[in-house]
């Protein structure tokens, strides 16, 4: 009996490191949000930060205003 | 062209992950940033927008090395032709040289294009905005690239823009920009061209055409009459536009503005400038580019001191060709008619020295012929 106590509490430490330590870096890494795909991806979030940049450039111009003819 | 909402301009289609080649990077090998910030200021730090240019060898040239080898020789990149020719007509004095020569990098090297801004984005120099949401395009939309930039003159001729003046007979044959003007055109061949009209691969009528010498060719006779005489775009262009007087500077805000005078539409053939082997002809269609002797006042008095050394009516191949013209109705429809010539009347008093080696004397204007 103390076997088996022995087997599965060892199982069970043999399956918490592998969870825990399993991991390189770089997969860690890949199961990070994206968050440039995400934010490109998503109209509203983009309309969100494009009027926010609107709001804080509201005072200067896009373009000169005296631009005249046709390049 | 249709405008892009802001968002527009930096929206990514999801489907673009399923690129099997541009979709398995992360957007960070090429544009640089921090994707693993959720906050897009700090994210965007360092982020690269266009990293094709000015030097694509690390990003596009890792898989493309066989057509980013040229890139720097392309004409849309190096935009060559401005520097030579405003080099040719800029002042001798060196502080002088040096005003024009930051001038011509801030207003008229800008419009420069590169990998980028052909395949992913619209071009910078009108606005820029992602093409179908950041899925690459093989081949460049017309519209929403090369007439993007090429607007004024190429697309309104083309597309039969100008009031009165029908389309170019290959648009209504469906031609895109990209049937004529091919990649190895466009990605440079490193060779430093003086022009556009030396490029090696650039299209040519004949090449195409090439039977229209040829016994039992439609208007043979009249073909081989005037083979290497004068172009083809003098019998086969409809009248044009000409611009003048680019006058550029930085207004108050410090952004860069220019102004030119109305466009004229007018057909005028000269005495070709650039005469070659490559074009042989000696009469050719002229058209009047916005060059002034004042062009560069904002930044330098006399910048262009030599102004004289080149003409301001410069070698044309209009894109509104037709097969039937005013000037090809008869033979006399354009023998004797001195209108039709760039004479000594049409030049203003100003730009006549430059354009001395163009202007049509009038003992050289054809005679009218029996018909």
């Amino acid at each position: 009996m103390k076997a088996v106590k022995f087997a599965v509490v060892g199982g069970l430490i043999v399956c918490v490191c592998l969870l825990s330590l399993g991991e390189t870096p770089s997969v860690r890494s890949a199961q990070q949000e994206n968050h440039c795909f995400s934010c490109h991806t998503n109209p509203r979030k983009l309309i969100e930060i494009t009027r926010e940049i609107a709001r804080a450039d509201q005072d200067k111009p896009g373009a000169s205003i005296q631009t005249e003819g046709e390049g | 062209m249709a405008p892009l909402a802001p968002h527009e301009k930096l929206f990514v289609d999801s489907e673009f992950a399923e690129d099997e080649n541009h979709g398995v990077m992360g957007c960070e090998e090429c544009h640089g940033g921090d994707p693993t910030e959720p906050d897009w200021k700090k994210a965007h730090i360092d982020v690269v927008k266009d990293p094709s240019y000015p030097d694509p060898s690390l990003t596009c040239g890792l898989c493309h090395d066989d057509i980013t080898e040229h890139y720097q020789t392309s004409l849309h990149v190096s935009l060559a032709p401005f520097k030579k020719i405003i080099d040719a007509r800029a002042s001798d004095d060196k502080a002088v040289y040096t005003k024009v020569n930051e001038a011509r990098e801030g207003h008229c090297t800008s419009c420069h294009s590169s990998c980028g801004q052909c395949h992913v984005s619209r071009p910078d120099a009108v606005g820029g905005g992602l093409l179908e949401s950041h899925l690459f395009q093989r081949r460049p939309p017309m519209q929403t690239t090369c007439t993007a930039c090429h607007g004024s003159r190429i697309e309104k001729e083309y597309m039969g823009k100008n009031e009165g003046i029908p389309a170019d007979v290959h648009k209504k044959n469906y031609f895109k920009c990209t049937k004529c003007h091919t990649s190895y055109e466009m990605h440079g061949d490193g060779n430093e061209y003086a022009n556009r009209y030396e490029v090696e691969s650039a299209p040519t009528c004949i090449g195409c055409h090439e039977e229209i010498y040829t016994d039992g060719a439609e208007n043979a006779e009249q073909h081989r009459q005037h083979k290497d005489r004068l172009s083809c775009q003098v019998c086969h262009s409809m009248p044009y536009k000409n611009c003048t007087s680019c006058h550029f500077g930085k207004d108050s805000h410090g952004y860069k503005y220019f102004k030119t005078k109305a466009s004229t539409i007018q057909f005028k053939i000269g005495l070709n400038p650039l005469q070659s082997d490559r074009r042989p002809e000696q009469w050719v269609t002229l058209r009047h580019v916005p060059v002034d002797q004042d062009s560069f006042k904002f930044y330098a008095e006399n910048g262009l001191a030599n102004f004289d050394r080149l003409p301001t009516w410069k070698l044309a191949t209009p894109h509104n060709i037709q097969r039937k013209t005013p000037q090809n109705e008869s033979c006399n429809a354009c023998h004797g008619r001195e209108e039709l010539f760039l004479r000594d009347e049409d030049v203003a008093p100003k730009y006549l020295n430059a354009n001395k080696t163009v202007i049509v004397p009038a003992e050289l204007v054809p005679a009218k012929v029996d018909e």
